[in-house]
């Protein structure tokens, strides 16, 4: 009879064990909607706002780029915090309503989302200065999860959501946000890996994919707001099946009719419905989201399309709002560097990152603008009406009243905080010059004293903006 | 962008149309916009009636918010190459 030494046993048990292991690791799945009559999870139009709350509406747009943009962030939320708002006893964060965030921002604007005024003594030694990238890549070193990773329903990003949740968000999960009257709203944005279109972690949402967001953990969300492409691996999700009673809102089923009419329309609807069309669990089972920076690096793009046609709409419409204000906090780099200093061309690495970021400082830049276009449109239809009744009422003699516009004279404001709004000598002892936050790196590691020089620029950036200073200047309660 | 007006209108009177020799040979309803009324846009309450509205372009299903007493039920509209001057003006009919 054969005999097998205790050492061949040994292994083939050892080989056994790491395989069935390495089958159980799988990432955390998001949850099937159980029936269509609940109301959705993180739904903003959902919100119970008494009318005052909404006269002066206040969004946040933060952008990625690491624990710079991160800081950047907190720097503003802080000033905002000591920023009164004229005639009443709030503070201007008080009256913030959205914030939408992307990567290095998406850190910033869950934590005050989700734990609100406790962020200004505990985030700083929670997430700005710690080295997460070293903890990272200890967590990437560490044999027991090589075993994890050999799965291939296990990878980087989900360490790195791990760790998110151990050691940031205390395992919270989007059910914290549900509650109705919760201000401010959290749209963390990802980018869909299938058609490039921007993703957002809202109830709305995940209605497509006929899931439900609450027990969906924050921190996955801002794994996948904050997957960085090359140096982390995409978060997935799964499209149900979806429940009998099904149905997309009449609002989407009316944009699908305008291709022709308006694909801007039809298309922010259409990248959706490939979901929650009747076979789509079969044709599409699953989404893999990364960076939100790809699909749009400072977070306006998700305010642009409630101001087009969502819930800030509706709110306009119903004339709710009376004053807004939007501060887009951009940490966009100089990226630069002296590439055209040298004689031979820049190498594969310098070209790969320069093709990752080029495009969406570029496309920041873009949708800045574009947002800010869109508000001035608006202040010039308030402009030709009170122009062309001015003109009826001084030359005709029936006096014939046109119809007002719905939302009246609301005044609108669009800051934006950028570094390239800081001088070379800013004449503040404790402000540097322009170029050295711009060339500042995009990494999940900055030394103390960088990031206590961010968190103070972001309050001067807000303190020394015009439009920020011309929105105070106009605020008559 | 492009812009909406909606009304809902109802009949306050008529006036004959008579002819040369004073015989009545037809009758002009005269209309009055009524209050303002909340209205349904998809499927969301936005608006009222008697304001211009602010709508993306493109298709639109515009009904009104309860007392049940307007026809059409509902109107499909396309909207484009409106101004706020001269917004699209759709019409709801009290019964």
């Amino acid at each position: 009879m054969k005999k097998y030494k205790p050492g061949w046993f040994l292994l083939l048990s050892l080989t056994i064990s790491v395989f069935s292991f390495t089958g159980c690791a799988r990432y955390l799945v998001n949850d099937p909607l159980e029936n269509t009559s609940r109301t959705i999870c993180h739904d903003f139009s959902l919100f119970d706002q008494t009318p005052d709350d909404d006269e002066t509406f206040v969004i946040l747009a933060l952008s990625g780029g690491g624990t710079r943009a991160a800081s950047l962030s907190y720097g503003v939320l802080k000033e905002m915090k000591n920023t009164p708002v004229p005639g009443s006893n709030k503070t201007l964060l008080n009256e913030v309503d959205i914030i939408s965030t992307v990567s290095g921002g998406s850190f910033t604007g869950a934590y005050y989302a989700l734990f609100g005024e406790r962020i200004f003594w505990e985030f700083e030694s929670r997430f700005l200065k710690r080295n997460i990238q070293k903890e990272l890549a200890l967590k990437v070193a560490n044999p027991y999860n090589w075993i994890r990773l050999a799965s291939p329903y296990f990878s980087r990003i989900d360490l790195a959501a791990e760790l998110y949740d151990q050691t940031i968000f205390d395992s919270a999960t989007f059910n914290t946000l549900a509650p109705k009257t919760k201000r401010p709203f959290l749209i963390i944005n990802a980018t869909n890996l299938y058609h490039g279109a921007r993703f957002e972690f809202t109830g709305p949402q995940f209605w497509y994919l006929g899931s439900n967001l609450c027990s969906y953990p924050v921190s996955r969300a801002v794994a996948a707001s904050s997957a960085f492409p090359f140096l982390l691996s995409p978060i997935s999700l799964v499209n149900y099946p979806k429940p009998q009673g099904y149905e997309i809102p009449q609002r989407d089923r009316d944009a699908l009719e305008d291709y022709w009419n308006n694909k801007r329309r039809y298309y922010a609807v259409y990248n959706n419905f490939i979901y929650a069309a009747p076979t789509a669990h079969k044709i599409h089972p699953y989404l893999h989201l990364m960076d939100g920076g790809l699909a749009d690096n400072i977070g306006l793009r998700a305010i642009d399309d409630l101001y087009a046609r969502g819930d800030i709409r509706a709110k306009i419409n119903s004339g709710k709002i009376k004053r807004l204000l939007v501060i887009a906090v951009n940490a966009k780099t100089e990226s630069r560097q002296n590439i055209d200093q040298k004689k031979s061309p820049p190498g594969l690495v310098t070209v790969g990152f320069k093709t990752a970021t080029l495009s969406m400082d570029n496309y920041s830049f873009e949708t800045v603008e574009m947002f800010k276009e869109r508000l001035n449109q608006r202040i010039q239809h308030q402009r030709y009406l009170d122009d062309c009744q001015k003109l009826i009422d001084d030359h005709c003699r029936d006096k014939f009243q046109l119809s007002p516009l719905a939302g009246g004279h609301m005044k609108l404001y669009v800051a934006e905080l950028t570094f390239d709004n800081i001088p070379e000598k800013p004449g503040d002892p404790d402000i540097k010059g322009r170029d050295y936050y711009s060339r500042l790196p995009t990494s999940f590691h900055l030394s103390d004293d960088q990031v206590d020089d961010l968190i103070k620029v972001g309050g001067w950036l807000l303190k020394n903006n015009p439009d920020f200073r011309k929105f105070i200047d106009q605020y008559h309660p | 962008m492009e812009f909406i007006l909606v009304r809902l209108v109802g009949i306050e009177d008529h006036e004959n149309i008579l002819d040369d020799q004073g015989k009545i040979t037809g009758m002009i309803a005269m209309f009055k916009y009524l209050p303002d009324r909340d209205l349904i846009i998809g499927d969301h309450i936005e608006g009222k009636t008697n304001y211009t509205l602010e709508l993306e372009r493109g298709t639109h299903r515009i009904s009104l918010t309860p007392p049940d007493d307007f026809t059409p039920k509902e109107m499909k509209i396309v909207l484009k190459d409106t101004t706020a001057i001269s917004p699209m003006e759709v019409r709801f009919e009290k019964i």
